[in-house]
């Protein structure tokens, strides 16, 4: 009640009128308060300043979504078609599976790939021998400079039917009699492909986290010792606890890019798109729109199509942080 | 304090650095060869009519060019004996470009920006028919006049086809007129041959049994690995197989199309085409072809060829220059070799005669070319240059290099005496020459001849595998056509003739090799059926007819050479 | 009790090990059999069969890359662009980050919104062509760095970094009157070593592996970084494939007769040149490695 009446209070003038001032007064006090910080104001506005220049006015260039961009247009200027690619979009036979191949790898991914380098940092943060635990961290984000061109040839030679060497130790093991053909079953695809950005990415994705982990306050440790806290205990109470808002953080991202299924992968793992069995499987938004816009030259139908993607991917990003700042209780935007 | 040292480190690189790109920066462009001079403007306006043009091009040229391809690569002219000759011939220096990723976004960055290069090197394709609608290329007429080389060498047909809206655009990449070459070839792992006693190679039945053979008595090599009985060249849609099967039977296809009753039609309307792709799935059926067929890339397939892994192999036989498939197999098994299935290359199917079957088949203009832009300065420079690649004289010159260097004499039929073999040169000694790289354009007729006839010269023993395989054998069954030249450029990919052919050729390449690895005949027949069904029901009959117009336009200016066997009247 | 706790203690040690060494046998075996088989003979990787060892070694694959005369004005400005490009980033994005890492700031719902939009959306190739245009960026070495000096996603991983930092920390600091900038440097940036190191090490290897930059922007030959040379060594030994391909679609080439000049092996020098990429990385990143193990507050509020 109290509160209320401050409020009210405050939208009146000393003699109780309508304070008709009042938002301009609100705006001299933002301006003030903004000056008032202007030293901390003075870290961002560069920054900002940058931003707008290399990111904002290029913008202009989303429109070609809406138009008909023919080779020689200046972007932006083209002639106007509205929602017609975006509709073509939506209704092209393919679009279907093309979804489902896209949300099911990312989704995959997000369960399996995501809480993977969290578990390998907090691990191998667990152990003591210094040198063994810098070697595994340097020599882990390696095939990440390895790009998926030589990644994939390498994944070919390993995972071939024909003396390859899972498939011969399998077969040696007498786990399975004919080799597997890993790569020409298109079932096998959304396995093989999160196996395979798994290996590629734990790594690098972990070096985050190992950051976050050397921030932890030493004293913690030595506190929750002292009151009788179990190695386990720690780890999840201090070491996770610490790192969260972290991995919420990326969490949040994760789910704010679902409609991006790693292009570069899945080019080369389905040799450029040429192999037609893994197709049905494999093709993903960017892949299809690859395929059927870009390589013919349909800029605009390619931008739609990215536009698309870009606003439920915002969208999704939005969600997740609503609703991680409801779990959490702190907000990541 | 460690921290600080590396500190100091980085801060002494970083000056260096940067005094270093501050000098650079400010210093001449790049290491330019003695005759950048400016451009002269005078001779480009002045001169109508005048015979003597030798005073004009005496005077030093630069000027840019630009290639759209993303992997091309990139040579500095005038450092190597070949372009060396013909930057002191026609007194010109060229810069070179390239994008080095993602062509299509660099040549419309430029096209927007107005930052067009003097000449460039691209495909005759939906974009190369736009620079020409938006004015941005130079017509070829003008410069022709002046120099007459291009006409005498090039068919009237030829300009003809490659004429846009009346006038000549581009001066042609591998033209010809006359029917040379070849690529792809039924081969034989030797061994294997003579072990399984001969056979007769003649008709597709005799492939069919002799793999058959292979399969049962053949099953691993000399070093124990696995022997697959048939094994195509590398492509995930199925076409390799396609143009080994489609031509026993007589067929001709241009892409995914035919021609039935004198009309441009999908290939799956053809009962013939119908059959061939059920004879390669009865192949598979009987576990003739590797199941990862269709799955393989280039390398995996050049593993299994180099070790012999093969009975019989439909390959392009020219690409032993490029990978040493043959020169590495016979290193490694000496005595032993692949060779050519003689003696129909393409043995005929069902009772067919070798007179009915087609052999390849190229068109007269080539695919891709040069242009000259509007913004070149001295177009006609630029076309005398381009034009002399069509004479035999610059045939000589980009294979074997001017006088002094790989040869000094002629003999008596003007063929260059090599100091040394052309086959025992070292990469280093070709790049240094710069022998076989500046093809821009290549004209097969003069390149083709030449070729054929030094490997002639040469004894027995130490002729090339390649050459004379094109030469003897593929070259007699070779034939060229222009009626299928420009059938799709009408057909803009964003109109909805263009977005229904994407979707229906996508369609096929994902399906077509299923129907061929079907689990029996019915299931075949079925989806075969089906790719048929889906091709209707998105508006293929539009595309068809659409580039039947201009198929039959082509054969009203030209006739066709679709004249025997299946297509006799 | 203790005892039982320490065996299992014990055994998830051996389980953890075990489990470590795998992911370093994984991850080690892609890169020492790329080595092997860039020191191996072309002729001989194309047969197959390359694991730990060259069978037939060469030096010829990099022999071909450090005889390019292009290469080392390349790494100059690779090294240039490395240097400089990670410290004005790490500067301005820091800086930045620290900004906006106090919820007091005016505006900075604004400032994220404005951050998150270019993350999604972007106006695509043509109209940033245009602008560096515009801005005389075009065939400079200062393209490279300037549009890259601000990393959206760099400041929002150090922006959740700082404000992991207890408050305390700033306020007894600006309550003795210092300002930002200050407690910047003086306060915060030597607690923040492993977010600061992990940054300098995406910008580092940002810049270190650019080259699409390069290859949009700039035509000038001396200004290419090693990357874009990389590249073109390995098109030098697909140029007779690519052309064939891209014939095929032409209605039959003679491919030989452009095949002729080429001859070395796509996949040696492919991975001749991964190495040379790498290498450098490896040897600079035990530098970095220890900020990640160091860098604890100890002791600060003592007092």
């Amino acid at each position: 009640m109290p509160g209320k009446q401050s409020a009210i209070q405050n939208s009146l003038n000393v003699r109780g009128e309508k304070n008709s001032n009042r938002n301009t007064k609100e705006r001299e006090s933002f301006f003030r308060d903004f000056l008032k910080q202007a030293d901390l104001q003075v870290l961002v506005i560069p920054a900002i300043f940058l931003i707008v220049i290399f990111s904002y006015i290029p913008m202009y260039g989303v429109l070609m979504g809406f138009q008909d961009f023919q080779l020689g247009d200046f972007p932006g200027l083209s002639p106007w078609v509205g929602f017609r690619h975006f509709k073509t979009l939506l209704q092209d036979p393919n679009i279907p599976i093309v979804m489902r191949n896209t949300l099911v790898i990312s989704l995959l991914k997000t369960v399996i790939n995501f809480p993977a380098p969290i578990l390998f940092a907090v691990l191998l943060n667990e152990l003591m021998g210094k040198h063994f635990k810098k070697a595994v961290q340097t020599i882990s984000y390696l095939p990440h400079f390895i790009s998926w061109v030589v990644a994939a040839a390498l994944m070919f030679d390993f995972f071939s039917v024909d003396n390859g060497a899972v498939n011969s130790a399998l077969v040696g093991m007498g786990i399975i009699q004919k080799p597997i053909h890993f790569f020409g079953k298109a079932e096998y695809f959304w396995g093989m492909s999160v196996l395979t950005d798994l290996w590629k990415g734990l790594g690098w994705n972990s070096i985050i986290y190992f950051a976050a982990i050397s921030s932890v306050d030493a004293q913690l440790y030595e506190a929750a010792e002292i009151d009788g806290a179990g190695r386990f205990t720690k780890m999840w109470h201090i070491t996770i606890a610490t790192i969260l808002p972290t991995i919420v953080l990326l969490f949040v991202f994760n789910i704010g890019g679902l409609l991006n299924a790693n292009f570069d992968q899945i080019m080369m793992l389905t040799n450029q798109m040429t192999n037609p069995l893994l197709r049905s499987h494999a093709d993903v938004l960017d892949t299809y729109v690859y395929r059927v816009g870009l390589r013919e030259s349909r800029y605009s139908f390619g931008a739609a199509a990215g536009l698309f993607k870009s606003a439920v991917n915002i969208l999704l990003l939005l969600a997740a942080n609503k609703i991680a700042g409801k779990i959490s209780g702190t907000s990541v935007l | 304090m460690k921290k600080s040292r590396f500190v100091c480190l980085i801060a002494i690189v970083l000056t260096a650095v940067l005094m270093f790109a501050a000098c650079r920066k400010s210093g001449p462009d790049q290491k330019s060869p003695e005759n950048t001079g400016k451009t002269n403007t005078k001779d480009s306006t002045d001169s109508k009519t005048n015979d003597k043009a030798k005073e004009e091009d005496l005077t030093p040229y630069t000027y840019t060019h630009y290639y759209n391809y993303d992997w091309w690569d990139l040579k500095e002219w005038g450092k190597d004996e070949v372009s060396k000759y013909m930057q002191k011939k026609f007194n010109v220096n060229i810069e070179f470009s390239k994008p080095d990723t993602d062509a299509k976004a660099k040549l419309n960055t430029l096209i927007t920006s107005g930052d067009l290069p003097d000449s460039i090197f691209m495909d005759r394709n939906q974009d190369y028919l736009k620079m020409i609608e938006l004015g941005m290329l130079q017509p070829l007429e003008p410069y022709m006049k002046k120099n007459p080389t291009l006409e005498q060498n090039l068919l009237e047909s030829t300009r003809e086809m490659l004429k846009v809206d009346g006038k000549l655009y581009i001066i042609p990449q591998w033209a010809r007129s006359d029917h040379t070459g070849g690529n792809m070839a039924w081969m034989y792992v030797d061994s294997i041959y003579k072990k399984l006693g001969s056979p007769k190679l003649e008709t597709l039945d005799d492939l069919y049994q002799y793999a058959c053979k292979v399969r049962d008595e053949v099953p691993k090599t000399a070093d124990g690995l696995s022997v697959t009985p048939v094994q195509f060249a590398e492509g995930g849609d199925g076409g390799i197989l396609l143009d080994a099967f489609y031509r026993s039977y007589g067929g001709v296809r241009d892409g995914w199309y035919t021609v039935l009753d004198g009309k441009y039609k999908l290939l799956f309307r053809d009962p013939l085409f119908k059959e061939a792709v059920l004879e390669i799935n009865r192949w598979w059926r009987n576990g003739l072809i590797s199941e990862t067929q269709f799955t393989d890339n280039g390398d995996q397939v050049l593993e299994k060829m180099v070790a012999g892994r093969n009975g019989l192999l439909f390959y392009d036989q020219s690409k032993d220059d490029t990978n040493k498939f043959r020169k590495i197999y016979m290193q490694n098994h000496p005595g032993d070799s692949y060779e050519m299935v003689l003696p129909n290359l393409f043995p005929p199917a069902k009772g067919l005669s070798p007179n009915d079957i087609y052999g390849e088949w190229s068109n007269t203009v080539g695919g891709s070319g040069i242009v000259i832009t509007k913004k070149a300065k001295n177009p006609q420079r630029i076309f005398d240059l381009r034009s002399f690649f069509f004479t035999p004289e610059a045939a000589q010159l980009l294979m074997y290099g001017p006088q002094g260097h790989l040869w000094d004499k002629l003999d008596e039929n003007g063929l260059p005496i090599l100091k040394k073999p052309e086959n025992e040169l070292t990469a280093d000694e070709v790049n240094a020459l710069g022998l076989w790289f500046w093809m821009e354009p290549g004209f097969a007729d003069s390149i083709d001849k030449l070729k054929y006839a030094m490997n002639a010269k040469m004894p027995p023993d130490k002729q090339s595998w390649i050459v004379s395989n094109q030469a003897n054998l593929q070259t007699p069954i070779k034939w060229i056509t222009d009626e299928f030249v420009g059938l799709t450029d009408d057909i803009k990919p964003t109109d909805p003739e263009g977005i229904n052919k994407t979707l229906v050729e996508d369609n096929i390449g994902e399906q077509l090799p299923k129907v061929m690895m079907a689990k029996s005949k019915e299931e075949a027949e079925a989806m075969f059926d089906d790719i048929l069904k889906f091709a209707d029901k998105n508006g293929i009959a539009a595309v068809e007819k659409k580039a039947g117009t201009v198929y039959r336009a082509n054969v009203d200016k030209i006739g066709t050479q679709l004249t025997k066997g299946r297509y006799a009247k | 009790m203790i005892k039982k706790a320490n065996i299992w203690y014990t055994l998830f040690d051996i389980l953890v090990v075990i489990l470590m060494t795998l992911v370093l046998l994984i991850t080690l075996y892609p890169f020492v059999n790329s080595l092997a088989i860039s020191l191996n003979d072309a002729d001989d990787t194309v047969r197959g069969g390359i694991t730990f060892f060259p069978r037939v070694p060469t030096t010829r694959n990099y022999e071909l890359v450090f005889t390019n005369e292009k290469i080392y004005t390349a790494y100059l400005v690779t090294i240039g662009r490395t240097v400089i490009g990670t410290l004005g980033g790490l500067l301005l994005t820091s800086l930045f980050a620290f900004g906006m890492a106090h919820r007091h700031l005016k505006g900075r719902k604004l400032y994220t919104i404005l951050c998150i939009i270019p993350m999604y959306f972007g106006g695509g190739l043509v109209p940033f062509y245009f602008l560096l245009r515009s801005l005389g960026l075009m065939n400079s070495f200062w393209v490279y760095i300037i549009p890259n000096l601000v990393n959206i996603w760099n400041m929002i991983l150090m922006r959740t970094y700082f404000q992991g930092i207890p408050p305390d920390l700033e306020e007894s600091a600006r309550i003795d009157g210092a300002n930002y900038i200050t407690v910047f440097f003086k306060i915060i940036l030597p607690i923040s070593t492993p977010i600061v190191a992990t940054i300098a090490l995406f910008v580092g290897v940002f810049q270190w592996n650019s080259w699409y930059d390069a290859a949009m922007y700039v035509t000038k030959q001396e200004l290419k970084p090693m990357q874009s040379v990389l590249m073109n060594i390995i098109n030098e030994a697909k140029f007779a494939e690519q052309l064939a391909q891209a014939a095929n679609q032409g209605g039959g080439v003679d491919l030989s007769n452009v095949a002729k000049g080429k001859k070395v092996n796509v996949r040696s020098i492919t991975m001749a040149t991964m190495i040379v990429t790498v290498v450098p990385i490896i040897l600079v990143y035990p530098f970095l490695q220890r900020y990640f193990i160091k860098g604890i507050m100890v002791g600060s509020l003592k007092g």
